[in-house]
């Protein structure tokens, strides 16, 4: 169970013990006052614990009201498939995203099987879904990608679902396509069904009553992302491929572009001593992918993609290109 | 007893918790606790061998329990006395880890009144009648005090070590 999940059982039952003990009178037997004391110690040594210790693994709890929920045992099959499945689009994005910086808007999400969340089991005391991470067999002592994945997901629908318009901007601004079509496929499932809902991971909790999926819904169907891929001439200053960042600058106005690189070029300029004398600091033509985002028509963010490079006489010799 | 020391006692390491709770129980005869029931719990009353891999580390236990007649007689013996064994060897749950490997928890009947009985009985309940980890429903046992059936579970016990 997350953590954070874990902690709020236990701080009600806190709640529940504590008022308990209060309302006991002190005298007479007295056996009921050591019950509740004990058990307020109990209480509190397992928060403790609970606090200091750290999963490494991924585990999310999302819960769901309104509409599709009927009390607190029965939520519709078709509703909750859709939104647990968008949830899943978002971390497998996520995930994709933080192992390379140029996942485009469409097309298979490289990596897609190791983001895999399973359902472990029901939320009971409301409708809802526990996914985990499939167990492995060594224990590790730093967290898993696809735990990280899952926290990032979660403070980000946080900051997206939040009344302040800045953190929504930031959120976007800083976000890959694919993980922005992924949280805007997710809205769109709370929003049509007339559901809230939620995401509770061990660190974070985005709770998204009604009035923030409303607000969800509307800021992201005005965001709008466009990438188109255009050739540049001029000269590559540099790769730097641990960090897949470029420099290039462009011919005429001597405009340097700074952006990030495909996984492919960043590993071939890396490791090929001929493909990076062919490119570096010489005339190159450049195929730069933008993705640019905007909302309402202003713009929030552009990111520019280096995918190929060709010397700058002929496109079609020696072009250092993404072996897709 | 006997029923849980057969339905339960399926290791050697269970037949040892099963001769501590038995201790306990008998620790409680010595101050007259002869009237009561316990709710036994916790994840030696599932089959936490299979479900999670491991052997039961220790006995859930939760004592509704009647006052000694001595102490209704002379409340000042309960004072001076009573509730003295009561905070040490009763509900004492550290020493009780230690000695017993049981988590012990305990109220008095007559204090807590049918309203309180079944009040905390609906508390407790909530807990034991779920995983911790997972909130699925599970079972717990309910096992009267009975110092005659706690000898016949002692020798079921011991016969199950010999063999």
């Amino acid at each position: 169970m997350p953590t954070r999940f874990a902690l709020q059982s236990l701080e009600n039952d806190r709640g529940y013990a504590a008022a308990q003990l209060a309302a006991t009178p002190v005298g007479g037997w007295g056996t009921v006052r050591v019950m509740w004391e004990n058990r307020l110690r109990e209480i509190d040594a397992e928060m403790a614990a609970l606090t200091m210790s750290s999963s490494t693994t991924a585990s999310v709890a999302l819960t769901f009201e309104g509409r599709p929920v009927i009390g607190q045992t029965q939520i519709q099959a078709d509703f909750a498939t859709d939104a647990v499945g968008a949830f899943q689009r978002i971390v497998s994005a996520k995930l994709a995203a933080r192992r390379s910086t140029s996942v485009g808007s469409r097309g298979k999400v490289r990596g897609a099987e190791e983001a895999r969340l399973y359902i472990r089991d029901l939320v009971r005391g409301s409708v809802g879904f526990l996914l985990e991470e499939r167990p492995i067999s060594q224990t590790s002592m730093f967290p898993s990608s696809l735990k990280t994945a899952v926290e990032e997901s979660t403070a980000m629908i946080e900051a997206l679902a939040s009344s302040n318009d800045h953190d929504f901007d930031t959120s976007i601004g800083n976000m890959q396509p694919r993980v922005l079509a992924a949280v805007q496929s997710f809205a769109k499932v709370l929003g049509r069904a007339g559901a809230s809902a939620r995401i509770s991971s061990d660190e974070h909790v985005a709770e998204l009553p009604a009035a923030a999926v409303e607000r969800m819904v509307e800021r992201l169907g005005e965001v709008e992302v466009t990438e188109a891929t255009e050739q540049f001439a001029g000269v590559l200053l540099g790769i730097f491929p641990d960090r897949h960042e470029f420099e290039f600058q462009t011919h005429g106005n001597s405009h340097t572009l700074h952006g990030s690189t495909t996984d492919e070029l960043a590993e071939e300029y890396a490791t090929d001593h001929d493909a990076r004398e062919a490119m570096l600091l010489r005339p190159v033509k450049a195929w730069i992918r933008t993705v640019r985002s905007s909302r309402r028509g202003v713009p929030i963010a552009e990111q520019l993609i280096l995918e190929a490079i060709a010397d700058g006489d002929e496109a079609t010799a020696n072009v250092v290109t993404p072996s897709n | 007893m006997s029923e849980i020391a057969s339905r339960f006692g399926t290791s050697q390491h269970r037949r040892d918790l099963l001769t501590n709770l038995l201790d306990y129980r008998a620790l409680l005869a010595t101050d007259d606790y002869v009237s009561g029931l316990q709710f036994v719990d916790g994840s030696f009353v599932e089959d936490v061998e299979t479900i999670r891999g491991r052997a039961p580390d220790d006995i859930d236990v939760f004592s509704f329990l009647s006052a000694p007649p001595k102490y209704h007689q002379d409340p000042a013996l309960w004072a001076r006395q009573g509730l003295p064994f009561w905070q040490q060897s009763v509900a004492d749950r550290d020493a009780n880890k230690q000695r017993f490997s049981l988590d012990t928890y305990a109220a008095l009947i007559e204090e807590l009144g049918i309203g309180g009985v079944i009040e905390k009985s609906i508390y407790w309940y909530s807990l034991f009648a779920h995983q911790r980890d997972t909130l699925a429903w599970k079972g717990f046992v309910r096992v009267p005090l009975d110092s005659a059936d706690d000898q016949v579970a002692r020798q079921l016990l011991h016969q199950a070590q010999v063999t």
